[in-house]
């Protein structure tokens, strides 16, 4: 649904009736960053090795593992000079709707980075090319929606998606630089008092209807 | 429970940023789902049975550029004031780059009034425009898009959905239509763009041109038979089947291509090396049927106009590249094929069904050199 939905954001920059688009969001946080990916199955299975299976079921062995190997194989972090690949923590498919296409099979992954030596949760270039490599029409959608740093939620404006996409004219995917704002004891309050009055709003909303 | 008025002043602070957070949540941008503006009346007004002898004669003594200008002042003339200011644009290329392949439930930023905001003579005036810079050549320019108005009509008429109808496409003229100066006769909608930009009345730029049709094999609406782009899939068919294997070999891309490259909102998008078979490799039947390829897009416009771009092209056909992913037959889902030239581009990307089963195609026509007139 997360893909539909940003498909019908940007309805004004997609330009056919592929299937939609691969959507990553973001959570950054001290500890580390979670990637949620959202990839339509059907182009994901254009990208995917010979070895597995057109019609396998990619969240049962062996094809969950070879999923994983291909997924990270075409996700890495850089920061601090290194370079690091998150871990895939979960794997589930699950069905969306787009205006274009109808009703499709998403597959729906976590991964993980943690923080550490190697790794900066708070600015780091991705470099995503999964499906990309080997369907150049297809795009990602990137967005931050989670970062307590930068005051930012879930249910704010989308108003710092970016896309990953093949640049037919350097011939490249260009990696994507995640770049948090500096840690900010008024933004994290700021953060915190709004969750909290969204949490009021909907318990008043509650209470009036009961 | 709000006991001083410090208190009460930071709950109302609360309350109104939780408010904000809300609202901007709830914030929709107007995409699917999202009420049509009111311009998209969904009224079919099918191009085949409207009169437009009376423009033609008017304009009779003209020829060329002349008679298409003669044509639009005539629409001009009498034009209700506020048809006028959304008809008649000033030159920007920001406005000619507003163009798409969806209907208007999926894009809404094309200009121009739709037709069934036209009396039937204006709409009489607009389709001998059309067959003026169009051509009239069978299956081609003005009948092409004739046949794709008619396809709307049909997915009105077999899907219910509002947004399809021949009456939601539009024209405009981005710039004044004269003797001196630039300007773009404009005319699109779903699965349609038509783009001719004239400097000082010469065409200096036919392209992008979008062609595209749901359902795409034969179907019968408006009075007659359509199948508009039924010889452009043939020709690109013929040209890739017409190889040996070895030069399929060649031909063949190593990824799929789901999409056109250089689409909709993507005029920069240009591959920066070619890929392919080289034209100039090939034996001469072989170049003729890349030629014939080219020429169903070509002859989109009006004949002498058409005649003058081909000698560009084929001037330019030994270092012309065709590529394709997918099958030669042109006929499956993500079927893929490009023509890549010094100044030619076209690409045709057979799509899945959105509203009938089956497969439909997505299609267009650039210049490297010349879209947009070579205005950027």
């Amino acid at each position: 649904m997360a893909a539909g939905l940003m498909c019908a954001l940007f309805a004004g920059e997609a330009s056919a009736h592929p299937m939609p688009n691969s959507v990553i969001t973001i959570s950054l946080a001290d500890a580390g960053a979670r990637f949620d990916v959202a990839i339509p199955l059907p182009d994901l299975r254009l990208a995917l090795p010979a070895s597995i299976p057109a019609t396998a079921d990619l969240r049962l062995e062996p094809q969950r593992t070879a999923l994983i190997d291909y997924l990270t194989a075409h996700t890495a972090l850089e920061s601090t000079g290194a370079v690091v690949r998150p871990v895939v923590e979960s794997v589930a498919v699950d069905e969306s709707v787009d205006e274009n296409v109808g009703r499709y099979q998403e597959l729906r992954v976590r991964m993980f980075a943690a923080a550490g030596p190697r790794f900066a949760p708070r600015e780091f270039s991705l470099h995503y090319d999964a499906v990309i490599h080997q369907v150049p029409t297809h795009y990602t959608m990137v967005r931050v929606v989670q970062d307590s740093h930068a005051a930012r939620l879930a249910a704010q404006p989308d108003d710092n998606a970016r896309v990953i996409r093949f640049d037919f004219a350097r011939n490249e995917v260009a990696a994507l630089p995640i770049v948090s704002a500096a840690p900010s004891p008024w933004r994290e309050r700021r953060a915190a008092a709004m969750i909290g009055a969204a949490l009021l709003i909907g318990l008043v909303s509650l209470r009036r209807r009961a | 429970m709000l006991k001083t008025p410090k208190a009460a002043l930071t709950a109302i602070l609360l309350v109104l940023a939780a408010a904000a957070v809300v609202m901007a949540a709830q914030r929709g941008r107007g995409g699917f789902g999202a009420a049509l503006p009111a311009w998209y009346t969904n009224r079919s007004v099918p191009l085949g049975p409207v009169d437009a002898s009376a423009a033609e004669r008017t304009c009779t003594s003209t020829q060329g550029h002349a008679r298409i200008v003669c044509l639009a002042d005539l629409l001009k003339r009498e034009l209700q004031p506020e048809l006028l200011t959304r008809l008649q644009l000033p030159y920007n290329v920001a406005d000619a780059r507003r163009w798409s392949n969806f209907p208007p439930m999926g894009y809404r930023n094309r200009v121009g009034p739709t037709l069934a905001e036209f009396t039937p003579a204006q709409v009489g005036v607009i389709k001998a425009l059309l067959k003026a810079a169009a051509g009239d050549v069978a299956n081609e320019g003005y009948d092409e898009i004739e046949q794709i108005l008619n396809a709307d009509d049909f997915l009105k008429n077999n899907t219910g959905e509002s947004g399809f109808a021949s009456g939601n496409f539009q024209v405009a003229f981005i710039g004044t239509p004269a003797t001196t100066g630039t300007w773009e006769l404009y005319f699109g909608g779903h699965h349609l763009a038509f783009g001719s930009t004239y400097k000082d009345g010469v065409l200096v730029g036919a392209t992008p041109s979008f062609r595209g049709v749901e359902p795409f094999t034969s179907f019968r609406e408006n009075g007659r038979e359509n199948a508009p782009l039924v010889q452009e899939q043939a020709a690109f068919a013929g040209m890739l089947t017409g190889l040996t294997a070895a030069e399929q070999g060649r031909a063949k891309l190593p990824q799929t291509y789901t999409d056109l490259v250089v689409g909709p909102q993507r005029d920069d998008n240009f591959p920066k090396t070619k890929a392919g078979v080289r034209v100039g490799d090939l034996s001469d039947d072989k170049r003729q049927r890349v030629l014939q390829a080219i020429e169903t897009y070509v002859r989109d416009i009006d004949p002498p106009d058409a005649a003058v771009i081909l000698t560009r092209y084929r001037s330019e056909l030994a270092e012309t590249y065709v590529a394709f992913s997918g099958t030669p037959a042109m006929g499956a889902e993500n079927d893929y094929v490009r023509i890549d030239g010094p100044s030619v581009w076209i690409e045709l990307s057979m799509q899945p069904g959105r509203s009938l089963p089956g497969v439909h195609p997505h299609s267009v026509w650039r210049d490297r050199t010349s879209d947009y007139g070579g205005n950027r």
